[in-house]
């Protein structure tokens, strides 16, 4: 009889499952996405994550942005987003707090320091960049055009 | 050589209206076996510690321990002396305290060397002013006179190793040691191998002094200081090579490269006539002959066999010369014979299209694997820049990491692991192991990328052959088929379009040929500085030769003189080697054989006390062996763990042989060596000891008081 054993190797974590690096995008996305107080609704900043995935991604949001387009292709939830919003109020970064009839997540003074800082040093800074080439995009924008969906 | 002859110790006590009032010792010294015997605690530590001083080497008693600083309080505060006939003791303060050494070199110079130890002048943080440098009297301190010769000299200024005034360089000098230039880091480029690093080999402090071989040597910044010491003291000549192997090495690379670059371009030219360089060598030579063989094959389409360039050439001319000759046809002279031709060439060209289809499909195949890898490429270096700032943001602990376990709200546990809400639990790489992962990936990638990239490279200068045969082909069957329809009086155009074409065609093959006779000038050239150097690398390994021999001779010297005749028996004579290259270069290694490349530690292969007898034998064999060595050995206590008292005995009988030189054995008289069941069973007794030897004859001592110290009130002179 051969005696097969299978040995568990460790994997290693993409980027897209690094929690600090999703909570800078996160950070990035309410200080350079939205307008103050620096709110967002979980439908914004899932579609904002959505967004940052890849550049054809990038460049539909940036069309709806400039009013070029008024749909957006079928689009996936950020499925970490959840936690990764959980880790950034553990750190005082954020908050949550029903405002109207939404949650919204707001940034905090200590979120802006954390990304004044990792801009001081220079980190993820091509991917802030890209936040703020996308910019921002009012709330009820993004609720009208998810109405709508293409396929292109 | 240096030989010490006297050590005198001056202290002048605080509070004395006497003076004539002196204490301290005066110690002589002479060639062959001294020994300084005393017991515990009665200040041969002191004496010793006085010769290290006087010598400048304080900085091997104690680490970056300068000047009066790395020496006890007896010689800079207080001292104590007892009343030989009353025992009475009695403590004494330092005013002023002063060691003369008297040293003779092998030129018959005597000179004394004059350093305060305590000048009562002290600044603001308490260092002495004056400690920092020494007077040399030269003559002996018997004939000291006021119109004697003297002069000051820095041990603490910046240049003391080589420069006029540098105490050092004046040691070094009177030794008549021509100090050899080393790598140094701390320096930027190069300094003199340091005299304090020398005498590490030939002052073996009491207690970390047996730890380790030279265990006492100051960090200089000098690159592998310990094999440079042995190195200059057995007088190798890897020293003074060791920058010419350097220079070679990197002289070499450049020819390499040179080498490799000229091959590529004839690997292209090669390409570009879809044929192949022949007798090439595969890696640099310095043989000129062989690269007279080196041809250029190229395919001769008419009869499919590969040609030289030179010969392929010679025979289109020929045919070109033919066709010039002959008068110019009419197609209707040629008709038949351009039938056969179109034939022949629609054959032809089937056969390439279906070749070069191939080749292309295969070419694009691999542009767009480069293009792939390249994305690919991109998206690892992006991550990798990304893990490094999470690495960066860990680092600078901006983030609070260990407070993920507590939301505020719920107080649930809460995972940093995202890819567990994806339903994947198996073991993550930590960062630094991402981090390293993914540069790998990296490194992997672009390596492929490169090869691949030559790869592209010499296949389009293939295409650009074959579009050009296709070319070549196309036009001449339109010829055919025009003139196949032409009158039958008209001149043919088909002889013309040939003569042009062969026209171009050697053209095309002289400026290869020109090209190519002008790479090969350039394998010859590097050929012959290949050859130059080979001859300076001769020249590097006679000297190497003489150096094993040198080796040889120590290793002989050290195993049968010393090391084994001393009781060394945890290993065989066999098994015991001096290591001549890297690692332990220079020292003794346990080796399963000569041949072994795998050496082991000694010391670790030896009993505590073996490793005592190895360092004996090491020590007296620099002593005997080593040419460019001082000629002084300082033992201090060198009954040390669990030495057996016969095999002192052996080193005392060893070291009362060596005349030439001098040895200083600094011992106790009685001292348990070897406990069982706390009962003594073996004790050194010096006096048994040296029972063989006859005293002032094979051997000097210096025996300390029985009661009292070292330090005693010195007779008026």
């Amino acid at each position: 009889m051969i005696d097969v054993k299978l040995d568990i190797k460790p994997i290693p974590v993409p980027l897209r499952y690094q929690p600090i690096y999703k909570i800078v995008m996160l950070l990035a996305v309410l200080r350079f996405g939205c307008a103050r107080p620096y709110a967002a609704t979980f439908l914004k900043l899932h579609l904002y994550m959505w967004a940052l995935r890849s550049n054809e991604n990038q460049q539909i949001l940036t069309a709806i942005k400039t009013k070029t387009r008024d749909s957006v292709v079928p689009w996936v939830f950020e499925p970490a987003l959840d936690q990764v919003i959980t880790l950034a109020v553990i750190n005082g970064f954020c908050t949550r707090d029903i405002r109207g009839n939404d949650l919204q997540i707001e940034l905090k003074e200590k979120g802006q320091e954390f990304l004044t800082k990792l801009e001081g040093l220079g980190l993820f800074a091509e991917d802030i960049s890209r936040v703020k080439d996308i910019g921002v995009v009012p709330q009820s924008t993004i609720a009208a055009v998810n109405k709508k969906w293409e396929l292109h | 050589m240096i030989k010490l002859r006297r050590l005198r110790l001056v202290i002048l006590p605080a509070g004395s209206i006497d003076t004539q009032e002196k204490y301290g010792f005066d110690i002589p010294f002479h060639s062959g076996l001294n020994i300084v015997a005393g017991q515990n605690s009665r200040g041969k530590s002191t004496i010793g510690s006085s010769i290290y001083y006087a010598l400048g080497m304080e900085e091997l008693l104690e680490l970056g321990a300068m000047n009066e600083k790395a020496l006890g309080k007896a010689l800079k505060k207080e001292f104590e002396t007892t009343n030989p006939e009353t025992g009475e003791i009695t403590a004494h303060r330092v005013l002023k305290s002063r060691i003369l050494l008297e040293v003779e070199n092998d030129r018959g110079e005597v000179a004394t060397i004059s350093r305060l130890i305590n000048s009562s002048e002290f600044d603001t943080k308490g260092n002495d002013l004056k400690t920092k440098k020494a007077l040399i009297l030269y003559s002996a301190i018997a004939d000291f006179n006021k119109d004697m010769r003297s002069q000051p000299l820095f041990i603490r200024n910046f240049n003391n190793n080589t420069d006029d005034y540098g105490f050092y360089h004046w040691l070094a000098d009177f030794i008549g040691l021509d100090l050899p230039e080393v790598v140094n880091n701390s320096a930027k480029g190069r300094s003199p191998l340091y005299l304090q690093a020398i005498f590490s080999a030939l002052f073996i402090e009491q207690t970390k002094g047996w730890s380790e071989f030279l265990a006492t040597i100051p960090f200089f910044g000098i690159n592998k200081a310990k094999e440079k010491v042995i190195e200059f003291l057995l007088n190798l000549k890897e020293l003074a090579i060791s920058t010419e192997r350097d220079d070679i090495d990197r002289e070499e690379t450049r020819l390499s490269k040179k080498w490799d670059q000229t091959v590529a371009r004839l690997d292209g030219l090669a390409a570009e006539l879809n044929g192949n360089i022949k007798e090439l060598p595969d890696k640099i030579t310095s043989d000129q002959d062989s690269l007279k063989i080196i041809s250029l094959m190229v395919l001769d389409e008419a009869d499919q066999r590969e040609k030289s360039v030179g010969a392929l050439r010679n025979k289109y001319e020929s045919e070109l010369n033919l066709l010039m000759l002959s008068p110019v046809k009419k197609v209707g002279e040629n008709k038949e014979h351009i039938r056969v031709r179109l034939e022949e060439l629609y054959g032809i060209q089937i056969d390439f299209m279906k070749k070069y289809e191939e080749f292309d499909i295969n070419l694009n195949l691999q542009k767009s694997q480069y293009n792939n890898i390249s994305k690919h490429l991109a998206n690892i270096s992006k991550e990798l820049v990304a893990q490094k700032g999470i690495k960066n943001v860990i680092e600078e602990s901006i983030l609070i990491t260990d407070v993920y376990d507590k939301c505020p709200t719920c107080h649930q546990t809460v995972s940093d692991d995202l890819m567990k809400s994806e339903g994947v639990n198996i073991e993550k790489y930590t960062l630094d192991q991402n981090i390293s992962y993914l540069a790998g990936q990296q490194g992997m990638i672009k390596s492929s990328i490169s090869s691949l990239r030559t790869i592209i490279e010499e296949k389009e200068l293939m295409r650009k052959y074959y579009l050009n045969k296709q070319r070549q082909l196309e036009e001449e069957i339109k010829v055919i088929l025009r003139e196949l329809i032409d009158d039958d009086r008209d001149y043919s155009d088909v002889d013309s379009l040939k003569r042009v074409r062969l026209e171009k065609e050697v053209n095309d093959l002289k400026y290869a040929e020109m090209r190519f006779e002008r790479y090969i000038l350039g394998l010859n050239e590097v050929a012959a500085e290949y050859q130059l150097l080979l001859a300076r690398k001769d020249k590097l390994e006679s000297s190497v030769a003489e150096d094993k021999l040198t080796l040889t001779n120590f290793e002989t010297v050290f195993k049968n003189n010393y090391l084994f005749p001393f009781g060394y028996d945890s290993n065989q004579p066999g098994n015991i080697f001096i290591q001549s290259e890297e690692p332990f270069k220079y020292f003794p290694v346990f080796k399963f054989n000569s041949q072994s490349e795998l050496p082991q530690s000694i010391k670790t292969n030896s009993s505590a006390s073996d490793f005592v007898r190895t360092m004996w034998a090491y020590s007296l064999s620099l002593l005997v062996a080593g040419k460019n060595h001082p000629g002084l050995l300082l033992l201090d206590e060198p009954g040390q763990h669990s030495i057996r008292s016969q095999n002192l005995q052996t080193l005392f009988e060893a070291s009362a042989k060596i005349k030439d030189r001098q040895v200083i054995i600094l011992t106790s008289v009685q001292k348990v060596l070897i406990t069982e069941n706390d009962k003594p069973v073996d004790k050194l007794d010096l006096d048994t000891l040296l029972l063989k030897l006859k005293v002032d004859e094979d051997y000097h001592i210096y025996r300390l008081p029985d009661t009292g110290k070292s330090i005693v009130r010195l007779p008026i002179n």
